[in-house]
């Protein structure tokens, strides 16, 4: 009779661990998330379906085979997270890695460890659980698409401005007058408005009128017959030809003398041109996008350039803010500078240190995104690195040997933190909670950040229009 | 050191001698070469076997080629290696031999005699490309 009580109890804890086994089976073939377990040998010893289906490795193929051969992340030979488990008896949650799978592709993995331990408590290997961060990372990459016009790109609020009406501009066939400092990329947006009109199957011509004098400017632009002038020995067109049911960009048009402006006036109203040494008008349907760094008004009104020349360009302006009033771009611009480099160069440079990127955050650039272009690209050459940092910036912005150079990079760091926050703050109109939320950060921290900063903020609080 | 037994030479008639690099971690072919640190770097010649070791001191595919075409390697024997990584070598005119799995003298042996197109070297998941051999006849069947 014992014997048999014994039995019953023995079948029913039996079935019972029969039953949790096959429950948790269950559950582990259902989620997405991809889940293996290794024994101390680290070969593996379950692998669910999601992880089949994340690695494109089948369950009979990866079961007892080592886990850094079938999972083959850039963790597994220098910082394996399931070997910091083992080895220190706690959980990681969420490390970000990458996997490369069979077709050679990196696949953006997280991934969160702990240990395996028997009925008893003893330890009997570790499991690994993996996300497949790719779509997240498409996604990310998409709402960064939003932030992009052609090669432009910004979070900047004027410049969002400018992508939202670009689309309607590039439509129109009006001229465009596009001015900013050097470097703010007047050529780029010229090129996006261009891309996004009717005339994008035709060229794209560009003419510095800055760089060449009037009489050479002049043959450049509309070109000469054969005989015009010594040395014009056969026919050339122009680049106005060239621009035949394209776009002219003509840049520095504030640099053109009083008399080559009436030659483009004429151009402008009657649609037409004469080559040099020619008496035959030719037809111009051409779109006209002119820039300056200079502002035109004021040459008008310093009677440099003409009234009727700047009423026919400036038919729609744009301004292009210059870099020191965007800084929230840096970090974005890097982020495609590297980009466009890495392709460009083979390289595989993954991003710029925080030091680094809070050294370039508190620069002036004086040549705005060309300046930050070509800082880049300085430092691009000399990384040896996975990722850019202070000793590969040029010598002019890293602090160097300086013995107070940490002070200086700590010092930066909280001018790029304090101008961080203050151009957010302006950006949600001085509110905190929308500020913290953007920071990602408490409202309390941000108040306590505010303070430690010193930066000032105005009566308005952002709740409402009204003052305080 | 580990007992090599070579009874086939892979090297070209004529070639005097050839070097072949191998991803090495704790004695086994690296998981991913993208990170991989050491390579082992076997010179054949024609009845002699050297190895040294080469310290894969950058992360960039550039510099990683470099560090390969330098030091002569010829056949590169790795585990898993992403696209540029793989280009940049096989731009280098180095022939890589990718997603090899196991001990490193196995997978020297298996090389060494013209074994390593077996199965069980294969990384897991990893389907190796059969080499089309010629047998003769006229191009599309005709």
């Amino acid at each position: 009779m014992t014997f048999n009580v014994n039995r019953t109890v023995y079948n029913m804890v039996e079935m019972k661990t029969s039953l949790d086994q096959d429950v948790t089976r269950i559950i582990l073939e259902s989620i997405s998330d991809g889940v293996f377990t290794v024994d101390h040998d680290w070969r593996i010893t379950s692998f669910n379906r999601a992880a089949e289906k994340i690695t494109g490795i089948q369950r009979r193929e990866a079961i007892g085979k080592k886990c850094f051969e079938v999972f083959r992340s850039n963790m597994c030979e220098t910082d394996c997270a399931l070997r910091r488990t083992m080895r220190e008896g706690k959980p990681f949650i969420d490390t970000s890695t990458y996997i490369v799978n069979a077709d050679q592709e990196r696949i953006p993995v997280i991934v969160s460890t702990a240990l395996l331990r028997d009925k008893k408590g003893a330890i009997i290997g570790g499991v690994e659980t993996f996300r497949d961060m790719t779509i997240i990372e498409a996604l990310r990459r998409e709402l960064d698409g939003r932030h992009q016009i052609g090669d432009m790109i910004s979070h900047n609020a004027k410049m969002q401005e400018i992508f939202a009406i670009l689309p309607q501009i590039a439509e129109s066939e009006s001229t465009v007058l596009i001015q900013g400092e050097t470097g703010t990329g007047k050529e780029i947006l010229a090129k996006a408005i261009h891309e996004f009109s009717p005339r994008k199957n035709a060229d794209f011509v560009a003419i510095n009128c800055g760089a060449l004098p009037d009489s050479l400017l002049e043959s450049e632009l509309f070109g000469y017959k054969k005989g015009a002038f010594t040395g014009a020995v056969h026919d050339k067109p122009g680049r106005l030809a060239a621009a035949e049911s394209g776009t002219l960009f003509l840049d520095e048009i504030g640099s053109i003398s009083p008399a080559f402006q009436v030659r483009l006036l004429r151009v402008l109203q009657e649609k037409t041109y004469t080559p040099l040494g020619s008496n035959k008008f030719k037809n111009a349907d051409i779109r006209i996008i002119a820039a300056t760094h200079d502002n035109l008004e004021t040459l008008v009104d310093q009677n440099l350039f003409r009234k009727d020349l700047f009423y026919r360009i400036n038919v729609m302006k744009l301004q292009l803010p210059p870099l020191r009033e965007r800084k929230e771009d840096i970090p974005l611009l890097i982020e495609h500078i590297i980009h466009r480099l890495n392709h460009t160069r083979n390289k595989c440079i993954q991003g710029i240190t925080q030091e680094a990127l809070a050294l370039l955050m508190v620069c002036e650039y004086p040549g705005n995104i060309r300046e930050l272009e070509n800082i880049i690209e300085h430092a691009f050459v000399l990384c040896t690195k996975e990722e850019i940092d202070i000793s590969s910036l040029p010598e002019n912005i890293h602090p160097g040997s300086d013995p107070q150079s940490t002070t200086s990079v700590k010092k930066a760091l909280e001018i790029a933190e304090a101008e961080t926050i203050l151009q957010l703050l302006k950006r949600n109109h001085y509110n905190r909670y929308k500020t913290a939320q953007d920071l990602g950060i408490h409202k309390s921290t941000l108040f306590r950040k505010i303070k430690k900063l010193g930066i000032n903020l105005p009566k308005i609080d952002g709740r409402s229009t009204h003052s305080r | 050191m580990i007992g090599i037994v070579v009874a086939y030479n892979p090297m070209k008639k004529g070639t005097k001698s050839m070097k072949v690099g191998i991803t090495v971690w704790q004695n086994r072919i690296s998981p991913v070469f993208d990170v991989a640190k050491h390579v082992k770097v076997i010179r054949l010649d024609n009845n002699a076997v050297q190895i040294k070791d080469l310290e894969m001191t950058s992360s960039l595919p550039l510099q990683r080629a470099e560090l390969l075409s330098n030091a002569g390697i010829k056949v590169l024997i790795c585990g898993a290696i992403s696209v540029p990584f793989a280009k940049m070598i096989a731009g280098r005119n180095i022939k890589v031999i990718p997603f090899i799995a196991g001990e490193f003298s196995t997978v020297l042996n298996a090389y060494l005699n013209s074994n390593l197109e077996r199965p069980e070297f294969n990384m897991p998941g990893y389907r190796r490309q059969r080499r089309r051999r010629f047998h003769g006849g006229r191009p599309n069947g005709r």
